[in-house]
């Protein structure tokens, strides 16, 4: 029975997708034909005659009505048809594909390193607190808040891939190439990327652990010779992870506006680069395409977190 | 032919001038100061007082879980002879559940939000007693429908936001009895709940008690409970013992103005006018730091002389089993009292 109202849960908040990917279409539309320079005049140059641009703005549909143009779009779209690259000519479906895996696997590296370095450091905060991990998640959390990626990628490239040369300093090496020069090429922008979000991580979980720790039931527990490791890792984790999976999913969106400025600093061909040079060269096929799975992406995320909560959370149920 | 023992029978717990300190900025509160008291197989004894008299500090001293910067400065600490403050962090743990077990406060959150009461049931019992899972299940159950709790089973994969507070306080206890403990605190275990269930739980108790011989450390700041319950009853006032002594002698015929004061205060069923006014103790407690020279209730106390305040009345052995700490105390007991006591 429960399993049925998670069921029907789920398919309400897929629903609920639908207005919400309409909005995230519609705002990227606009946005883009609210930004100057056209698509025309970056395919052809600005040497190009009035009758060229019209020519090919009406080869490409650009002469229509704004809603016209949004609704084809949106129709196409729906069949998973964003059609071709303006700059490119290749069709969308196909760039994204190559680009998804690589931002997917940085975000999924990065997720996981924050993890292992988030619930011990946030632990020991919370147990050990005003000494010495509690002062080290301070010092992280400031400077993680305060050193901007780019430039802390800009010097990690410096220190770790050119003084060092311990990883790549930038470059994709696809895991086909074999997985160590795979991972030296993902492993320093996937740790900046965790980075950003350890310290919002580490100060949220460290917060509720104190909070359980300082609840009846801990106290209970000692009292019936439960052993401190057990109370911390078990009975206090659990309760206290169920917060932080909030902050965990906001962060994904933090962490994908990461993956745009990282995969431009160390050139990883990500959907963050497509998206970046998209814009650069006014390709409006791939730029809303893209920005639509994002959208989309965040949403599926967020959902997941939700789902998550009900398994952790018994007193949680839809 | 054995030789009977000339002393009498060991104590089950033995508490001897327990001091607890609490730091706090520029002074120490000494939230116990010199509380001494025994506890034999089978007895309850009611810790009574207000809040912040040190009921709940003493039994969380015995069990060692004082938290920092809170410390046991001194006394002594005998369960079933054994020293508790001189064992080892794994030995006291073994105590903690095993050897004395503790009921607290507010049952409903004193169970893990997010676990079963059955994990949280087997889990304790198997740390003491070292059953496999399946037969850790079977105790649990034994110990659900002890505290007759219907359909077990059921409760047993349910989570505690799906109980009454009642029920959970019957988990509480029946996971607190599970190990099959010698010594029972409870913390204030039915204040919680309401009378008709607050019954209930001190019928349990009572029954366990008589069942398993365990001793009870009942620590309440409600008399009329206590009166239910106890056998012998110890008045603390802002960490200090006032009177100790059998339940019946202290209630109908206290020594202490402290315990009297208390009783008198207490709102009774048909009083003979209807508005009769509640007679209250006038001041409030004071936290207590080494600046309290002589008797700590002085400064409220209606009998006091100079005397009292120049001196700590140290606890004098009255009638049968009973002690009290007042100067004053044989001279009151012979004046007739205004104050009269509780009706039981």
């Amino acid at each position: 029975m429960q399993i049925s109202a998670l069921g029907r849960y789920i398919i309400k908040r897929l629903l609920l997708l639908i207005p919400v990917l309409l909005g995230v279409s519609l705002l990227s539309f606009s946005l883009i034909k609210l930004a100057p320079g056209s698509a025309v005049t970056y395919m052809l140059g600005d040497q190009a005659s009035e009758a060229m641009v019209r020519a090919l703005e009406r080869q490409l549909n650009l002469d229509q009505p704004f809603f016209t143009q949004y609704f084809s779009w949106l129709a196409n779209a729906l069949q998973g048809e964003f059609g071709m690259s303006f700059v490119t000519q290749i069709p969308i479906t196909e760039l994204i594909a190559q680009r998804l895996a690589v931002t997917l696997e940085l975000s999924v590296i990065a997720i996981v390193i924050t993890l292992l370095i988030a619930i011990p450091l946030g632990v020991a905060a919370a147990t050990k607190q005003n000494r010495l991990p509690d002062h080290t998640v301070r010092f992280i959390a400031v400077a993680g808040v305060s050193i901007p990626d780019f430039w802390s990628g800009i010097i990690l490239i410096f220190l770790l891939g050119v003084q060092f040369q311990w990883v790549a300093p930038g470059g994709y090496t696809p895991i086909s190439e074999g997985l160590l020069p795979h991972l030296r090429s993902v492993i320093l922008p996937a740790c900046i990327l965790a980075f950003i979000n350890l310290a919002l991580i580490t100060r949220m979980l460290r917060a509720s652990m104190l909070d359980v720790l300082s609840q009846n039931f801990i106290q209970a527990g000692r009292s019936f010779g439960i052993a401190e490791r057990e109370l911390v890792w078990r009975d206090a984790l659990k309760n206290a992870f169920i917060p932080t999976l909030t902050v965990i999913g906001l962060t994904i969106g933090i962490m994908l506006s990461g993956a745009v400025m990282l995969e431009t600093v160390f050139s990883l061909p990500g959907l963050g680069k497509l998206l970046v040079d998209a814009v650069f060269q006014r390709d409006i096929p791939v730029l809303q395409a893209v920005l639509t799975l994002i959208g989309c992406f965040y949403v599926l995320v967020n959902l997941f977190i939700d789902v998550g909560y009900s398994m952790l959370d018994p007193r949680i149920r839809f | 032919m054995t030789v009977a023992p000339l002393t009498p029978p060991q104590p089950l717990l033995e508490v001897s001038n327990l001091c607890v300190d609490f730091p706090s900025e520029g002074h120490t509160v000494f939230a116990v100061d010199d509380v001494s008291f025994t506890l034999a197989q089978g007895e309850i004894t009611g810790l009574v007082g207000e809040s912040g008299s040190g009921k709940s500090v003493t039994s969380m001293a015995i069990l060692r879980l004082i938290q920092p910067p809170g410390k046991i400065r001194s006394g002594k600490l005998r369960f079933e002879g054994q020293d508790l403050l001189t064992l080892d962090d794994d030995a006291m743990r073994r105590v903690r559940g095993g050897g004395i077990a503790m009921i607290s406060q507010n049952p409903a959150n004193s169970l893990n939000p997010v676990m079963t009461v059955g994990d949280q049931l087997t889990r304790v019992i198997r740390l003491h007693l070292g059953l496999s899972r399946q037969e850790a299940y079977e105790e649990a159950l034994r110990g659900l429908r002890q505290v007759e709790i219907h359909s077990p089973e059921r409760r047993m994969v349910q989570y505690p936001h799906e109980l009454s507070g009642g029920m959970c306080q019957r988990v509480m206890i029946a996971m607190a009895m599970a190990p099959k403990p010698r010594l029972i605190i409870a913390d204030e275990p039915t204040t919680a709940l309401d009378v008709t269930v607050q019954k209930q739980i001190i019928h349990l108790l009572d029954q366990l008690r008589q069942r398993h011989g365990v001793g009870v450390i009942f620590v309440s700041h409600d008399i009329a409970v206590v009166s239910q319950i106890a056998d012998k009853v110890l008045v603390l006032y802002a960490g200090r013992a006032m009177e100790q002594g059998l339940v019946n002698q202290v209630l109908t015929a206290p020594r202490h103005p402290y315990t009297r004061a208390l009783l008198a205060s207490m709102p009774y069923l048909g009083a003979s006018k209807l508005r009769q006014r509640v007679p209250v103790i006038p001041g409030h407690v004071p936290n207590p730091t080494a600046a309290i020279k002589g008797c700590i209730f002085a400064p409220r106390c209606a009998h006091r002389i100079d005397a009292c305040t120049a001196e700590r009345p140290v606890m004098v052995p009255v009638g049968n089993q009973g002690a009290v700490a007042c100067l004053r105390a044989e001279e009151l007991a012979e004046a007739p009292s205004r104050l009269t006591g509780v009706r039981i």
